[in-house]
C-alpha cells in the first residue's frame, strides 16, 4: 500500500526538484523517508510544517498530508 | 519576596568607588521586564543627550531579566548597553553563556555603571557585596589571560567574568564584551565604553538559585521543552550542524552576502560549510542550563592557523564576515581571525565588513601600498585580513583610522571610499541579505542599534506553510521574502514585536519563539510560573513594545530622524547574479513601507511616538524627552 502526499519546498531545495509536488511514499512513512525519496539531506531541511503545525523529522505521514520543507536560511 | 528575580539593582559609582542598592518594587519590574528596557529606563533617566560615549558621563548597563537564570533551555542570557561610541545613537549587544545567570544568583537584576575609575579596576560580585578590585595586573592582558588571572585572584573557578581585551582599553569602537572567551556582546563597541571607564571586567559569583512562584510547573514545561529540542527540526538542526549549517542554503539561496554586498553567492562556500567545518571542529559546547548545544569549539595544529579549542569557534556570522564576505574559502583562517578577535575583544561583524570595505576600496585604487606602508589588501587573502586584525588593534597606521569603524574612517579617508563604506545608523551590516529578506532589511533599517540581524525573525522561514509558525500572533498569510508591500509590513511588525520577547527577557532565540523549540503558549505558562506573575502574551509584548519605542525616544533625543531609518545603497541596486539575479529593493516602495510602519506603530510622519502611543505603553513621562 501506498499514501500520496503534496510537498511545497522553498529556495534552495527547489533548485533540480519542484516548487509543488505529489510525492507517493509507503504507507506508515516519516518525515525522513519523504527526505530520503526526495534526496534531501537532513542538513538541508530547517522548517518542517506538516498540515500547518510545526512537523518533526520522525513524523508518520498519512494520504493528502501536506508537507512544507524550508531550509535554514534564518539567522540570529 | 519577588520570585524568579532578587528585586535588587546595583548602581556602581567608579569615579567615587561606592555602591548602593535600588529596589524599585514589583509595578516597576512589570512594566519594563528585563534586558533592553531595563538598559532604556536608565539611559533616558540618567544620560543627557549628546554625551561623549567615551566620557566618564557615559552610563553603562548589564541587565538580565526577571526570568534570567530559571531553569529553562536558553533562559541565560543578558544585555550590555550604553550610548554607542559606534554609532552616537541607543547601543545594546546581548549575549549568552554563564555570567547573565550568575550575576542573578549573585544577587542583582542589573548592575548600573556610571562616572570612570582613576586607575584600571574591575568589579569583584558576590552574593551581594560589591569590591572594587586593582586591575593593574590583568590590564593589557587578552581576553583567556584575563579570565584566568581573576579566577586565581578572587580564589574561585565558577566566578564568571565580563571582559575586555586590548581592543576595549585602546578605545577601539568595536571593541566587544567577553564571557569565558565564547560568547561575547559583540555589537556596538560596549568594550570600549568599559575601556574609558577604567573598568577591565565584571566578575560575578553567586551561590543561591533563584525561586520560583510554582517550581514544579517550572519543571515540567522545562522537561518538555527538552524533549522538543530533540525532535523539534530547526533545533535538531542547531544540535547537529550548530550555526555553521546556515552557509550551505543561504549560499545555494544566492543570499550569502559575498565581497561587500555585491554579490550572494560565493563561489568557496563549499569550503566554507558545516561538512568543511568537520576538518577543524574540536567538540560542542553550551551555555547554562542549555539542551540545544549550538556551540562549536575548534583546534587545529598548524603554523600559520593554530586554532585553541579554548578560543572559541566561529560561528556563522564571522564565518561569512571572513570567508564570503572577503572573498576567503580558507576556514582555518576564518576561525583563526574569529580567536584573534576573541583574544582581543574585537566584534567579527564590524571588523570582517571593515576588512571588506578595505578590499573593495583597494580594487577600485582608491586605498593603494602607500595607505598601508606596502600591504595589499585584495579579495581572497586571508592573511590580508589577519594583518588588518593586527594592525588595528595595535591603531597601527591604517588601523588607526579604521579602528573608528567603517563609518567614520571612510569619512577621514575621503577620496570617495563612502561609496563602498555600508552602515545603518552607522552600524556596520551582520550577514544578512536585505534583497532576499526584504523583512530583515526593515529590521536593519529601523532597529534602534542599527544594521540588527536580530530584530525580526527571517521572513524565508515564513513562507508556504511555514507562515504556521505565526498564526498564534493572528498572522494567517503566507510571507513573501522578496516582496516589500502591506503584507510585509505587518508581518515585520508582529514579528519584530514576538521576536522582541526573547531580547526583552533574556532568552535565546534558538530555543523559542517562533521559530524554534519553544511556543507562544508555554513560554507564557512558564513566565507565570516562575514570577507568579496572573500575565498574558498581550502584556509581554506591551512590554517588547514599550522597550522598543524607548530606545527610539533615546535616538530621536540624540539627533536621529527618518532619514536614518533606511538600507543601503548596494540594497537598491540589482543582485548581479544568482538565484535572485536582478532583484533589487525599489527605494520609494520601501520608504513607503517605512512610512507605514510608523503610521501603524501610532508615530507620526518623522517618526515620533505620539502622545496616544505613550498613553497607551504606560510612559507618557517621556513625552517631555521627544524633540519638538
Amino acid at each position: 500500500m501506498t499514501i500520496r502526499v503534496r510537498v511545497s519546498l522553498y529556495s534552495s531545495l527547489r533548485i533540480d526538484r519542484f516548487a509543488e509536488a505529489k510525492v507517493e511514499l509507503p504507507e506508515g512513512a516519516a518525515v525522513t523517508d519523504l527526505l530520503d525519496k526526495l534526496q534531501i539531506p537532513l542538513q538541508d531541511v530547517g522548517i518542517v510544517v506538516v498540515n500547518a503545525r510545526s512537523g518533526t523529522f520522525q513524523q508518520k505521514l498519512q494520504a493528502d498530508d501536506r508537507i512544507t520543507l524550508i531550509p535554514p536560511i534564518g539567522g540570529g | 519576596m519577588p520570585f524568579g528575580y532578587n528585586g535588587k539593582i546595583l548602581h556602581v559609582d567608579l569615579t567615587k568607588q561606592e555602591w548602593q542598592v535600588e529596589e524599585p518594587g514589583e509595578k516597576w519590574y512589570r512594566t519594563y521586564m528585563g534586558g533592553s528596557a531595563f538598559a532604556s529606563y536608565y539611559l533616558l533617566k540618567l544620560l543627557k543627550p549628546g554625551v561623549d560615549p567615551l566620557s566618564p558621563e557615559n552610563v553603562l548597563i548589564f541587565a538580565c531579566s526577571v526570568v534570567t537564570g530559571a531553569p529553562i533551555s536558553g533562559w541565560n542570557r543578558y544585555t550590555v548597553a550604553a550610548k554607542s561610541p559606534l554609532t552616537h545613537a541607543f547601543g545594546e549587544s546581548e549575549a549568552a553563556g554563564y555570567f547573565g545567570p550568575e550575576l542573578k544568583f549573585a544577587g542583582f537584576d542589573a548592575i548600573v555603571i556610571q562616572g570612570r575609575a582613576a586607575k584600571p579596576t574591575y568589579l569583584f560580585i558576590k552574593d551581594g557585596e560589591v569590591q572594587f578590585r586593582d586591575a593593574k595586573d590583568v590590564w593589557g592582558l587578552d581576553n583567556f589571560e584575563t579570565l584566568l588571572s581573576i579566577q586565581e585572584e578572587v580564589g574561585e573557578k565558577r566566578v564568571r567574568v565580563a571582559s575586555i581585551g586590548p581592543a576595549g582599553e585602546r578605545l577601539i569602537r568595536f571593541a566587544n564584551v567577553s564571557n569565558d572567551v565564547e560568547h561575547f556582546n559583540g555589537r556596538t563597541g560596549m568594550g570600549a565604553v568599559l575601556g574609558s571607564k577604567n573598568l577591565k571586567a565584571v566578575a560575578v559569583r553567586g551561590t543561591k538559585r533563584m525561586e520560583s512562584a510554582e517550581p514544579e510547573k517550572v519543571k515540567e514545561i522545562a522537561r518538555w521543552l527538552h524533549e522538543r529540542i530533540k525532535t523539534h527540526p530547526p533545533n535538531v538542526g542547531l544540535t547537529n550542524f550548530g550555526t555553521p549549517g546556515l552557509v550551505k542554503g543561504l549560499n545555494a539561496s544566492g543570499i550569502l552576502p559575498t565581497r561587500n554586498f555585491r554579490e550572494g553567492v560565493f563561489e568557496g562556500a563549499d569550503k566554507l560549510n558545516v561538512d568543511a567545518y568537520a576538518s577543524i571542529l574540536h567538540s560542542s559546547g553550551t551555555c547554562w542550563g542549555c539542551t540545544v548545544r549550538c556551540k562549536r569549539r575548534v583546534a587545529l595544529e598548524d603554523e600559520k592557523y593554530p586554532l585553541n579549542p579554548k578560543w572559541g569557534g566561529p560561528e556563522y556570522e564571522t564565518i561569512a564576515a571572513f570567508g564570503s564576505m572577503i572573498g576567503n574559502d580558507n576556514l582555518p583562517a576564518v576561525a583563526r581571525g574569529n580567536q584573534l578577535c576573541n583574544l582581543y575583544g574585537m566584534d567579527t561583524i564590524t571588523m570582517g565588513n571593515l576588512t571588506a570595505f578595505v578590499m573593495e576600496c583597494f580594487e577600485n585604487e582608491i586605498l593603494t601600498e602607500k595607505d598601508t606602508g606596502g600591504r595589499k589588501i585584495l579579495f581572497g587573502d586571508p592573511d590580508a585580513m589577519l594583518w588588518l586584525i593586527e594592525e588595528v588593534v595595535h591603531r597601527r597606521g591604517i588601523g588607526d583610522i579604521l579602528a573608528e569603524g567603517v563609518k567614520t574612517a571612510s569619512e577621514k579617508i575621503g577620496r570617495g571610499s563612502e561609496q563602498f563604506a555600508f552602515t545603518i545608523k552607522g552600524n556596520d551590516l551582520p550577514l544578512h541579505e536585505g534583497r532576499g529578506k526584504t523583512g530583515v532589511a526593515l529590521g536593519y533599517a529601523l532597529s534602534s542599534t542599527g544594521a540588527d540581524h536580530v530584530e525580526t525573525p527571517h521572513d524565508v522561514n515564513f513562507q508556504g506553510e511555514g507562515v504556521a509558525k505565526l498564526y498564534a500572533l493572528g498572522l494567517l498569510d503566507p510571507v513573501e521574502p522578496l516582496e516589500t508591500d502591506s503584507a510585509k509590513v505587518r508581518f515585520f511588525a508582529l514579528g519584530q514585536k514576538a521576536w522582541g520577547i526573547n531580547n526583552l527577557l533574556s532568552i535565546c532565540n534558538f530555543t523559542s519563539v517562533p521559530i524554534h523549540a519553544m511556543t507562544f503558549h508555554n513560554l507564557v505558562e512558564a513566565v507565570r510560573a516562575v514570577t507568579g506573575w496572573d500575565t498574558s502574551l498581550y502584556e509581554i509584548m506591551l512590554a517588547v513594545e514599550r522597550s522598543m519605542v524607548m530606545s527610539r525616544i533615546f535616538n530621536l533625543r540624540e539627533g536621529l530622524g527618518p532619514e536614518d531609518d533606511r538600507v543601503i545603497r548596494r540594497w537598491h541596486e540589482e543582485m548581479p547574479g544568482g538565484p535572485i539575479q536582478g532583484k533589487k529593493i525599489d527605494g520609494q516602495e520601501f520608504r513607503r513601507a517605512v512610512e507605514l510602519f510608523y503610521e501603524l506603530s501610532g508615530w507620526d510622519q518623522r517618526g515620533r511616538p505620539t502622545f496616544g502611543k505613550l498613553v497607551e505603553l504606560n510612559i507618557e513621562w517621556l513625552y517631555k524627552e521627544i524633540p519638538a
